[in-house]
């Protein structure tokens, strides 16, 4: 595994970060993919987007804003 | 395409330095390690290049908000540096048992760094979603048994059980978890001083049974000369688990149980 390069953004810029990888919001502030279907997390949770952490490259799939999203990125084997 | 050849045209070429691999962006500057452009358009240039990557199978880059940025950057140093470790773990241990690991991992990495206000805020988030074990994960982790003792023991388990390696491994490791700190690990550090009084000690406490792990012949050596000094007594009985690996590497799991009570009568 070698180490990625990373985009860190902030509160500021998440609305146009959420956009700009493909996400929309419903009516409940959950993240849905641009055909409509909801997005969700690696453990298939849907994600908001005031619990968006990002997306991460080799799944694609975004991930809440939690530590534990992390770790089991790490230990899939998908980085 | 690599994340500079990204970035080209739209980061003027004098900010372009390849071995920063990190920008972090708002909505009205971009930085690259101390170097700053205060430029919304440029923000969004870089927005509506990545909004390229929608359809394309892979990222040019991880995407993280800045809450995670310091976790990211950890747990990325430690699975590089437990590559080999987390690999055999894979072939033997569930998802979550593995993620615990990781965690306690970065609790020993956020102490090593002497960060003890993280090292503290880890701690507790470990023990908060690991009520049983967290602590313990963390104390094998931190006493270096993961490394000298618990991860060689794989190796072990899969010479000597072929297809059940994994689930006798499980069982193995469900137990050490269970029953630490009753497990005494003998490492290269150990003394035989240390050996009995680890033995006498857990015995004091009317326990049913203490198990010694050991790997590599002098561990080994350093248990059978414990064992002659330790006075056991008649209620106990001795089993005495010996492995080799097909490299050679010998192993020993030696338990002493409390006898029941038809066993004691009959000695």
């Amino acid at each position: 595994m070698e180490k990625k390069p990373i985009i860190v953004f902030d509160d500021s810029v998440k609305s146009k970060v959420i956009s700009s990888l493909g996400f929309k919001e419903d009516a409940e502030s959950n993240l849905v993919e641009n055909d409509g279907k909801l997005a969700t997390s690696q453990d298939f949770e849907s994600i908001t987007s005031g619990e968006f952490g990002g997306v991460l490259q080799g799944s694609k799939i975004p991930i809440k804003n939690k530590d534990s999203e992390l770790v089991k990125y790490f230990i899939s084997g998908k980085c | 395409m690599g994340f500079w050849d990204f970035l080209k045209g739209i980061i003027p070429e004098k900010f372009i330095n390849i071995d920063n691999r990190k920008i972090e962006i708002n909505n009205s500057s971009i930085n690259f390690g101390d170097q700053t452009i205060n430029d919304p358009k440029i923000v969004d240039n870089v927005l509506d290049k990545l909004a390229e990557y929608k359809d394309k199978d892979s990222l040019p880059c991880q995407v993280i908000h800045k809450d995670l940025d310091n976790s990211y950057t950890e747990y990325e140093e430690i699975t590089i540096d437990q590559k080999e470790s987390l690999k055999k773990l894979r072939t033997v241990l569930p998802e979550e048992e593995i993620e615990c690991i990781l965690m306690a991992r970065r609790v020993k990495l956020a102490y090593d760094k002497k960060d003890a206000e993280l090292a503290k805020k880890l701690h507790k988030q470990l023990i908060d979603n690991y009520p049983r074990k967290g602590n313990k994960v963390y104390n094998l982790i931190g006493g270096g048994y993961f490394d000298e003792m618990i991860i060689p023991f794989i190796e072990i388990f899969k010479s000597q059980y072929d297809d059940k390696s994994a689930e006798e491994y499980r069982k193995f490791y469900y137990d050490i978890i269970k029953f630490f700190p009753l497990a005494f690990f003998v490492g290269n550090g150990t003394t035989t001083n240390q050996i009995v009084d680890g033995i006498n000690d857990r015995l004091k406490l009317s326990v049913p049974f203490v198990r010694l792990h050991a790997i590599g012949s002098n561990n080994i050596e350093k248990i059978e000369e414990a064992l002659e000094s330790v006075n056991i007594g008649g209620n106990y009985s001795i089993k005495d688990n010996r492995f080799t690996s097909p490299i050679g590497l010998k192993a020993q799991i030696l338990e002493i149980k409390i006898k029941k009570s038809d066993e004691s009568k009959e000695s």
